[in-house]
């Protein structure tokens, strides 16, 4: 297996006024590996994942992309540099068309943004990249359908199209199975075991079956701190998840 | 085809079909050719507003200041008795609006929704009260234009600006080239990172995309149309005063656009001749006028949600 890290966090912190959402969290994301990070609620897992990709800025410590410091830089830049997300609510552009919506991510890739002539439709490299993008997360025969006339599930596909059609090397995915029926989730699982052999992902989510089953690194986050991070099995045996994560949610299952 | 409706299409081309007629049945009545000349010249300022607000997302209320511009930095630039060519003083006074508007919307900028209205507001003010105030460029009386430019290209003259059929003729072709300008420029790559960042910024920035860059060079191409139809006002009439950038101008401008149809473009020439023509009516039967105009505008704004353009697209778009 690969082990160069793409993506390190030092002693990453984030304090709202007294409350420390995120302490001192020293992460390192391998290439083609799927990284995951659980945590109940309130632990810091979205803090963790918004700092990663730009859109908070950390109150101290640092994130390091290929040894280069970038925390301090605006969001746009982080994409620029590979590091694609999704959002835990869908988000996209719901008033076009499927094809559209990955076009918008391609195109930075292929062709000037800034020209102010050209018709967005002649580039034939960015409607080529949006297809196969959506041909990746099963989407090829939704092409020309307007993004809010799909399924809520199509959706979520349809937001990981966009963040493949940046062409990431790192993804970071925010529960991309929330909401989802289970034959719905079974897909994204089948499409995310595929994708972490071309990307390295960082992966939020709360359906536990799913992320035991993915995830080849697991860190377990609790009330901002950061337990244990390690293989599944390493994470499953120890007391302190037990007690900190695992305890907790047998007993809202039981409930 | 930039014109992707059929609505608009066929709007457009009965809108240029008769006005290109206009002055040939009307060539003795310069009264209604100089109004219609207006209502064109308004189309082209509005319209630049509508690209503002409509597509590209920003609810300006100070979109005046560029249209009062135009017509000050005209008459400011031109020596007072001799005549200079109107292209390259054009040129001129939108190379400067443009560059002013890039100072502005890198400070408006900004700011968003509520605080970008007040801003724009703001600015605008200070431009309507820093020319009410100066001396130098007349103050609440305004600059008078002496010498009408001619309008040669290469030694070949084919306008009389002071012709008002010709001149006439030159609005129109201010309106068919800034409603071109705009549907080019949004149906580019560069328009399509703008509809993106209109429908969901957050996640065109999480795209890659420096959403303010693509907005401040919109702004920047909105205030310079806007411009250019406040240097064909201010020539029509031969004066600019303060009364060019006020706030109700900009707020009328709005009205105008959202009759129209918001975002639309072609709603906006609509919007315009509407407004216009509702109120050359209720002047001419009540000298209430303005309730009856408020009234009407009204009925059609909850009548019409999107507009007249929206109300021809329901009845022609299968």
């Amino acid at each position: 297996m690969a082990n160069n890290i793409i993506l390190e966090t030092e002693s990453l912190s984030k304090h709202w006024g007294g409350i420390k959402a995120l302490n001192d969290i020293s992460l390192q994301f391998h290439d083609k590996q799927l990284h995951g990070v659980v945590g109940p609620n309130g632990a810091g897992k979205s803090t963790l994942l918004n700092m990663l990709c730009g859109t908070l800025k950390p109150t101290s410590g640092c994130i390091l992309h290929k040894g280069e410091q970038i925390e301090g830089m605006k969001p746009w830049k982080f994409v620029r540099r590979g590091i694609g997300r999704s959002f835990q609510k869908t988000n996209i552009y719901a008033d076009v068309s499927c094809l559209e919506n990955c076009a918008v991510a391609a195109q930075r890739r292929f062709a000037g943004s800034f020209n102010l002539f050209a018709s967005r439709h002649a580039n034939k490299l960015v409607r080529e990249a949006a297809e196969k993008a959506l041909h990746q997360v099963g989407l090829a025969d939704r092409i020309s359908t307007i993004a809010a006339e799909i399924s809520y599930g199509e959706q979520r596909q349809l937001e990981l199209a966009m963040v493949l059609a940046t062409d990431p090397c790192i993804l970071l995915l925010d529960e991309p199975m929330a909401g989802m029926g289970h034959e719905e989730s079974l897909r994204i699982i089948e499409l995310l075991n595929e994708l972490k052999q071309t990307y390295s992902i960082v992966l939020v989510e709360h359906d536990m079956d799913a992320i035991f089953e993915l995830s080849d690194q697991l860190t377990v986050l609790d009330n901002g701190t950061h337990l244990i991070t390690g293989t599944v099995d390493e994470v499953r045996n120890d007391p302190r998840v037990k007690e900190a994560y695992l305890g907790k949610d047998d007993e809202e299952e039981a409930a | 085809m930039i014109f992707e409706k059929r609505t608009e299409r066929i709007f457009l081309a009965i809108f240029f079909l008769i006005a290109l007629c206009i002055p040939l049945f009307l060539e003795d009545n310069s009264f209604f050719v100089g109004k219609v000349t207006t209502i064109l010249i308004l189309a082209v300022f509005v319209m630049s507003l509508d690209f503002l607000v409509g597509r590209v997302g920003l609810v300006t209320l100070g979109h005046a200041l560029f249209y009062g511009l135009g017509g000050y930095l005209f008459v400011i630039l031109t020596p007072e008795y001799e005549a200079v060519n109107f292209w390259v003083y054009a040129f001129y006074v939108m190379g400067i609006s443009a560059l002013i508007a890039l100072v502005i919307g890198a400070v408006v900028l900004r700011t968003s929704g509520i605080y970008f209205i007040m801003i724009t507001l703001a600015i605008s003010q200070m431009g309507y009260y820093f020319f009410f105030d100066s001396l130098e460029f007349g103050g609440g009386d305004g600059l008078f234009i002496f010498m009408k430019p001619e309008t040669s290209i290469f030694g070949l003259s084919f306008l009389n600006l002071d012709n008002p059929t010709h001149f006439y003729y030159l609005a129109l072709l201010g309106v068919l080239i800034t409603l071109l300008t705009i549907k080019i420029v949004l149906r580019s790559r560069f328009g399509r990172i703008i509809e993106a960042s209109r429908l969901n910024p957050e996640r065109t920035e999480a795209l890659g995309y420096n959403i303010f860059a693509f907005r401040l060079i919109s702004y920047v191409i909105g205030s310079t149309l806007a411009a250019y139809a406040g240097l064909l006002f201010a020539l029509q009439y031969g004066y600019v005063n303060p009364q060019f950038m006020t706030w109700e101008m900009s707020g009328t401008a709005l009205v105008m656009s959202i009759l129209g149809g918001m975002g639309t473009i072609y709603g906006a020439i609509l919007g315009t001749i509407t407004y216009e023509g509702l109120q050359y009516f209720f002047e001419h039967v009540s000298q209430d006028w303005k309730l009856f105009m408020g009234g009407a505008i009204i009925l059609m704004v909850l009548l019409l949600r999107k507009g007249l353009a929206g109300y021809l697209e329901k009845l022609l778009e299968k």
